[in-house]
């Protein structure tokens, strides 16, 4: 027995033994263990303060430069804000007449386009890297061939572009090698609207709308307020059309064979195709020139002028004659503040007539003036050039041995050239990326971006910029100009900026440093612009006629479809291909994103069975083979209701090859059927329905038309719910719009913007009460506002994929909703964003308290404090809130893969420094731009101003600074001489969902439509 | 004692008469004390390497689930929450609803345990120990998927109050802190409850340990019980405690897990009947549940006398009573949304049932409703196969419910831009499956090593423990 309790209590002894070497081996594994935690922390990053602070940069504070972007060959104003010497956000110029403070969304996206890692960073040739000595060698060595044969088997393919150096530098070299060839890059768009005002002003003649002037435009396939020239400015002057008064306004027609978003503002849409038009044309002339017997003193001939035009016409075919009928006498009604505008793709004969029209309702120099361009500084126009299909002449007959082909990718454009091009012993291509043309070339030069390097422009009236470098080039660029420069002096460099100089100092068109300063500082030159002509040619009728006769074809029917090929609203014709912020701005009209569909009319749909159709997740349409003659491609389709019967349309700009790694095989590449004689809208294309679907991007899924689409659209969904309000302006001049407003018998007490929250302690903001009202009347559904808030906030791209799912990261983002039955449905756009709601649902409901309401009304979300639960996205009531589901900014302390580190290098430059980057797992949304509001009381304490008393228009967010027609206004409600205060207290506001008592600070303004009442 | 055949139901059962109340007695088949000992600890003593080869094959399955579980969550840290199928405006998915499903389940158990011992169903002895852990074990698996659900794991013990250096308090307004308190409360009751009964029987396993190993385990876990009537004052004194403090848990928990929907502004979400309707129906699935588990536990376990066909007859009768309930309730949230006049809400009600989740309403209708009303008929109430069937009918059923309720407010809410379908990925299939493995491991392992019937309270209600009997 005490054997077993001896040997127990040495077990015990055993067991619980615990000396001094035991507690010196604990210890040491404890330190071993605590060095190990130590180095597992994140890598240490230093930030280095400037030795020497270079001049007017203190780090923390932006700077702003003026300069100008090419956009469709003209100059547009802008801003650049710039941070430590990197430009990070684009705005528009409020002084130059292209912009007046606007931008839209490819000014926006070009910033990030300077940080594209797939630019092309060094000179190719023969596809492997070079360098520019060996340029300059082989330069040296064709130079010398050039001047022994004057430049013969020389030749230049370039675009249309108005930029003052380049031009001269083009026509030196055109002097120096007299027979070196000259073409203009193919357009759809080549020249119609100038041989349409050369038929009645002569050459060098361009027509500017003053649409401010006009209280009825008529637009007649002119997507005039997002596309074109001078965009941003129609795009304000319509909106300053827009509610005169409580009896007044302006009035859009819309005759499109697309849904544009133009189109979609229309208060009265006739949806006819291109190839209908000459009918429409003949209907309108007829009712003018006949019916009412509208004549001009211009026209100098007292002859009917429908008898000129059309003299073979007997009867008017024109299925739509009431709507006809009813145009005429409103533009009769309307006469000299009346005004036709045409979109650039119609053929020149049909601008002739439309600027026929124009002068016959007495516009001349009130809603239109007519520019001269030839007696401006820089009318060199590419006088000798040729078009593109003479070129294609050539390299067949072998004339053609070094082409340079500048800016241009034909071989995205018309892939069937592939062959052709190869044929030419040496191609050079000069561009930002090394594209599909870049790929086959045999020299591919890379050109530096318009914020890397100096350059000019003119705008579209004329006005003229200098565009001034914001960071030296990233990589081993030369600018176009300097490039120029080297094939006109065999080799020798001279750098952009003395090229530019040069230029205007040579024309003494800037005479003085200080004038040369001063065009920097303001963004363009003060007094030069292009003048309005007051004489005119005598019209030649008989000609014109024959060539309207000519275009009398059959009219458009199951049989005879017609394809119209539109510039993309994001990615233009494909320049914009490789910026995802552009891939991912979902199209205004059918919300799709990451990819293009062929649109079709929901009868067309019907008749080959097809149909768009939510099943599920997936937003699945079928695809289509589309041909023309022999030519064939597969595209999804896409049913949106406002389409023409027999027309089809579908974005250029997708389906590239080479255009890096965002915008590589994204959607269908309808270049691919097209020839270069083509125009925009083209006849004899066929279409089957293959048993292969597709799955959509979208960004809102909302509305899709399935093909027994004889359903009302009232049924998909919107039913009774007036999330958007829109009457009619006969409606609103006796409406009483607060008749079913819960808020109607509330008095707005001092300080107290509503009724208290709760029935103790009303929190009363008597300081600052930031506050936002968006005019749902002056909306036009462009989404520039959109890119405008994720290039200030940083705000991540999801993807293709992801978008699919729903995770989109836009703070804030356009609903576009049908009202109206399917044949005739109208579309409305309304921005939403967090509203920061006094009330807000979100609040309440976070369980780490991380997003508050602060003392001035917003509703900050604190990224810190979030853990992600997601019950503040669930409660809210518009569903702004956004989450990071996968670590989309790649900024991952963990791990991040090596090719989004690479890319990652140049991205992050583009960064705002103000915003901070949210890593995943946390909730994101709408902040008012609190980064603004906060530079701006600082800016004002630091000078000994009160910062609550701010002057109206001192903090302007991203999205009300972008938006051309000023829908949306932002300021301190308390101020009652602000533009918001009065805003919040017109007649026409209302709260959007204002029975959930959640208060919001963003409130809308009622739309207010004018259609023309015997339409309706 | 009286043979009474025509009393007995099933053929064969030997099913006794109480003297006094004329009842039929709880424990069949002529069990005496150490029967009921003998019975219960069967299972727990088998030396390890003799367990049978059904509760290994059983725990393999269940354990590779949990590996899988744990393995997914694991990426899912390293992933991020996009790996389900969350998206604008489904904020929440399958976890949340997992969560809601599992923290359900566990009423049943706190209802038999706690609320059936203070109106004295002697009946609930059998089961109440089983029904106990499985509640304990449901809780562990409800509380996993509110921790991992959240954006950023690393930081959910923010919800806590707990000093930092943010000097931050958590947002009292929030039902998800609600739900932390009041979770972490059932949790903590329910484990001392289910701990605190499981002493004496401990002891039993303890005193009749043949190996150290057991002797020692048994007897850290037995707390020294000597069984000394001073023991047994305190014991039943602390069990009246804990059952009184369960009793009101089984009420409010699942009610203030129901305020995460109610106190939202969602239509369809936001009603005042969610709290009375959750608890019932988090009773109907506990008690489903706990038909599932028990019906082929007291086959294999050889329980057939103690856990008889009267209890399983009990039990669906709860289950008839509290799927009638939800049933109503179904009805009533149908007719309030018409009733109120309010477009968004009667939208909500006709979308969940004709709209693109019409098939997850319509199971969950047919599983609630429709089928449990066969238990309106003695012979189905008391026919074990269809019992088991109806029971995991009623469990897919309540997990829909869940579902129908959590997705379909968030696919269609107030703005129709931003409606859009929800669609599981593998990921969110993986996470429920693997929570189920977690659960039956958990589960298994208590077959396997604790007594699964409250061997003392069993004893309590057989005729020998009348002390005047003679």
């Amino acid at each position: 027995m005490q054997k077993k309790i001896d040997s127990q209590n040495n077990q015990f002894n055993s067991v619980y033994k615990f000396y001094r070497r035991e507690a010196l081996q604990l210890m040491g594994a404890s330190l071993a263990l605590a060095g190990l935690s130590v180095s597992c922390r994140r890598p240490v990053e230093k930030i280095i303060p400037y030795i020497r602070q270079p001049e007017l940069i203190i780090p923390g504070n932006p700077n702003y430069f003026a300069t100008a972007i090419m956009l469709n060959g003209n100059a547009i104003g802008i801003v650049v804000e710039s941070h430590e010497g990197r430009p990070t956000k684009i705005e528009g110029n409020k002084l130059h007449p292209s912009s007046l403070g606007a931008s839209d969304s490819h000014m926006q996206a070009s910033v990030l386009q300077l940080y594209d890692p797939d630019r092309a960073k060094s000179p190719t040739w023969n596809n492997s890297s070079s360098t520019w000595s060996r340029w300059k060698k082989w330069l040296e060595e064709k130079t010398i061939e050039w001047n022994n044969k004057n430049g013969k088997g020389l030749a230049f393919l370039t675009t249309n572009s108005n930029n003052p150096t380049s031009l001269r530098l083009q026509s030196a070299i055109q002097e120096k090698f007299p027979n070196s060839k000259w073409f203009l890059s193919s357009d759809f768009s080549n020249n119609n609207k100038e041989k349409g005002t050369y038929e009645i002003w002569g050459e060098g003649t361009r027509v500017k709308y003053n649409l401010d002037k006009a209280s009825l435009i008529v637009s007649i396939h002119d997507d005039f307020l997002i596309l074109g020239d001078d965009h941003l400015r129609h795009a304000k002057n319509y909106a300053k059309g827009k509610l005169l008064s409580k009896n007044k306004s302006n009035r859009l027609y819309v005759i499109e064979a697309d849904t544009s978003v133009t189109g979609s503002n229309a208060d009265n849409r006739l949806a006819l195709g291109a190839n209908d038009i000459i009918y429409f044309m003949e209907s309108l002339c007829y009712e003018l020139f006949v019916v009412n017997n509208l004549n001009n003193e211009y026209f100098k001939t007292s002859k009917n002028i429908f008898k000129l035009l059309f003299p073979n016409t007997k009867k008017i075919v024109f299925s739509n004659h009431k709507f006809v009928k009813a145009l005429a006498v409103d533009l009769i009604n309307n006469k000299s503040k009346s005004i036709l505008t045409i979109g650039n793709h119609l053929p020149s004969s049909i601008h002739s007539l439309v600027h026929i029209i124009n002068i016959a309702l007495d516009g001349l120099n009130k809603t239109f003036n007519i520019l001269d361009i030839k007696t401006s500084e820089y009318y060199n126009r590419m006088i000798n050039t040729n078009s593109f299909n003479s070129l294609l002449d050539k390299i067949e007959n072998k004339e053609i041995n070094e082409l340079f082909i500048i800016n241009s990718n034909p071989v995205y454009k018309f892939p069937f050239i592939k062959k052709q091009i190869i044929k030419i012993p040496t191609v050079i291509t000069m561009g930002i990326y090394k594209d599909e043309t870049g790929s086959i070339s045999d020299w591919h030069l890379p050109t530096s971006h318009f914020l890397e390097n100096w350059d000019d422009g003119v705008s579209y009236d004329g006005t003229t910029s200098i565009v001034q470098p914001l960071i030296s080039p990233l990589y081993n660029v030369y600018s176009k100009n300097e490039i120029l420069y080297q094939i006109l002096y065999n080799g020798e460099i001279k750098d952009a900026y003395n090229l530019v100089r040069d230029t205007f100092w040579k024309k003494k068109l800037i005479k003085s440093d200080k004038e040369w300063n001063l065009t920097l500082h303001d963004g363009l030159i003060k007094n030069l612009n292009y003048k309005t002509i007051k004489n005119y040619l005598s019209i030649d009728f008989s000609s014109l006629s024959l060539s309207l006769k000519r275009m009398n074809k059959n009219k458009l029917s199951f049989d005879n479809l017609e394809l119209i090929c539109k510039e993309d609203y994001s990615i233009s014709k494909g320049e914009y291909s490789n910026i995802s912020w552009l891939q991912e701005l979902g199209d205004p009209i059918t919300r799709l994103a990451w990819g293009n569909a062929l649109l079709i009319s929901p009868k067309l749909a019907k008749k080959y069975n097809l149909s768009t159709q939510i099943k599920e997740m997936k937003y699945e349409t079928d695809i289509v083979s589309i041909s023309i003659k022999n030519k064939k491609i597969y595209a999804p389709i896409f049913v949106l209701p406002g389409l023409p019967n027999y027309s089809m349309c579908i974005s250029m700009g997708y389906g590239r090859t080479h255009a890096g790694f965002i915008g590589n095989n994204i959607g269908v590449n309808i270049g691919v059927l097209l020839n270069t004689d083509d125009k925009e809208s083209i006849l004899g294309v066929k279409i089957k329905k293959t048993v292969k679907k597709y799955n959509l991007s979208a960004i809102q899924i909302q509305l899709a038309v399935n093909s027994d689409c004889i359903t009302n659209v009232d049924k998909l969904h919107l039913g009774n719910r007036d999330i958007v309000r829109s009457i009619t302006l006969k409606e609103y001049k006796t409406a009483d719009l607060k008749k079913n407003s819960l808020l109607k018998n509330l008095k707005h007490k001092e300080g107290v913007l509503n009724k208290p929250i709760q029935v103790t302690r009303p929190f009363i903001y008597d300081k600052n009460a930031w506050g936002m009202v968006i005019d749902l009347n002056l909306c036009i559904g462009c989404s520039f506002c959109v890119i405008a808030c994720q290039a200030e906030n940083n705000i991540p791209i999801v993807g293709s994929k992801e978008v699919k799912r729903g995770r989109a990261m836009h703070w804030l983002r356009i609903d576009r909703y049908f009202i109206g039955p399917v044949d005739n449905a109208k579309n409305v756009h309304q921005p939403v964003a967090c509203a920061h709601c006094e009330n807000a649902p979100c609040e309440a409901v976070c369980p780490v308290a991380a997003t508050v309401h602060d003392k001035e009304g917003l509703n900050t979300m604190v990224y810190n404090r979030c853990i992600g639960t997601r019950y503040c996205a669930n409660n809210c009531p518009y569903k702004v809130r956004r989450f990071n589901y996968f670590d989309f900014t790649n900024s991952g302390d963990l791990y991040v893969d090596p090719k989004s580190l690479e890319r990652r290098k140049t991205l992050q430059m583009q960064y705002n420094p103000d915003v901070s980057i949210r890593y995943r797992g946390v909730m994101e949304k709408c902040t008012y731009c609190t980064q603004r509001i906060q530079e701006a009381k600082l800016k004002a304490k630091r000078n000994g101003n009160d910062s609550n008393n701010m002057l109206d228009g001192t903090i302007v967010p991203a999205c009300a600074q972008t938006c051309p027609t000023n829908a949306i206004t932002f300021g301190n409600i308390n101020d009652k001489s602000s533009n918001v205060y009065k805003l919040k207290n017109n007649d026409r506001e209302y709260e959007m969902l204002e029975e959930l008592n959640i208060r919001p600070r963003t409130s809308y303004l009622i739309r207010i439509s004018n259609p023309n009442l015997e339409l309706i | 004692m009286n043979i009474n055949s025509t009393s007995n139901i099933h053929s064969g059962d030997i099913v006794y008469e109480e003297t006094l109340s004329g009842r039929e007695h709880l424990v069949r088949g002529g069990l005496d004390f150490t029967d009921i000992t003998r019975i219960v600890c069967r299972m727990p003593e088998i030396p390890l390497l003799k367990t049978p080869m059904s509760w290994v094959i059983g725990f393999i399955f269940a354990f590779s689930l949990m590996i899988i579980f744990f393995g997914c969550i694991a990426y899912l840290i390293w992933e991020g929450t996009g790996i389900w199928g969350n998206a604008a405006p489904v904020y929440w998915g399958w976890p949340i609803v997992n969560f809601v499903f599992w923290v359900g389940i566990g009423h049943a158990g706190t209802l038999i345990s706690a609320i059936l011992f203070l109106f004295r169903q002697k009946w609930r002895t059998s089961i109440n120990r089983y029904a106990e852990a499985m509640t304990v074990f449901a809780v562990i698996c409800a509380l996993v998927f509110p921790g991992i659900h959240v954006g950023r794991i690393w930081t959910v013990y923010w919800m806590f109050p707990i000093p930092n250096q943010m000097s931050m308090w958590p947002n009292f307004r929030s039902p998800l802190l609600w739900d932390v308190f009041a979770v972490g409360t059932y949790f903590t009751v329910s484990s001392l409850f289910w701990y605190v009964g499981l002493i004496p029987d401990v002891a039993t396993l303890r005193d009749r340990a043949k190996n150290k190993i057991s002797k020692v385990i048994y007897g850290l876990l037995a707390l020294g019980w000597r069984g000394s009537m001073r023991h047994w004052v305190h014991y039943e004194r602390a069990y009246l405690l804990l059952a009184a403090l369960s009793t009101p848990l089984v009420l409010s928990v699942h009610s203030v897990v129901s305020f995460d929907f109610a106190v939202s502004q969602l239509p369809g979400w936001h009603a005042t009947i969610f709290p009375p309707y959750f608890v019932a129906g988090a009773i109907f699935s506990g008690f489903a549940m706990v038909q599932t588990l028990i019906i082929p536990a007291r086959s294999l376990l050889k329980l057939k006398n103690i856990v008889t066909i009267k209890h399983i007859e009990n039990m669906n009768k709860i289950i008839l009573l509290t799927g009638s309930m939800v049933g109503y309730a179904y009805c009533m949230e149908f007719f309030i949304a018409w009733y109120s006049g309010n477009e968004y809400e009667s939208f909500t009600f006709i979308n969940r049932a004709f709209g693109p989740y019409s098939w997850a309403y319509w199971s969950m209708v047919s599983c609630n409703v429709i089928f449990p009303q066969i238990f309106w008929f003695r012979k189905c109430r008391t026919n074990i196969y269809i019992s088991f069937i109806i029971s995991i009918f009623v469990n897919i059923g309540m997990w829909f419910e869940r579902f129908v309720i959590t997705v379909t407010s968030l696919n269609r809410d107030f703005l129709p831009s931003s409606w859009r379908y929800f669609t599981p990925t593998l990921f969110d299939a993986l996470f429920l499956i693997g929570s189920f493995g977690l659960f039956l491991s958990l589960f298994l392992m208590f077959i396997r090593y604790l007594p699964v019937i409250a061997i003392s309270e069993v004893k309590g209600v057989m005729p020998q423990a009348d002390p005047h009997k003679k």
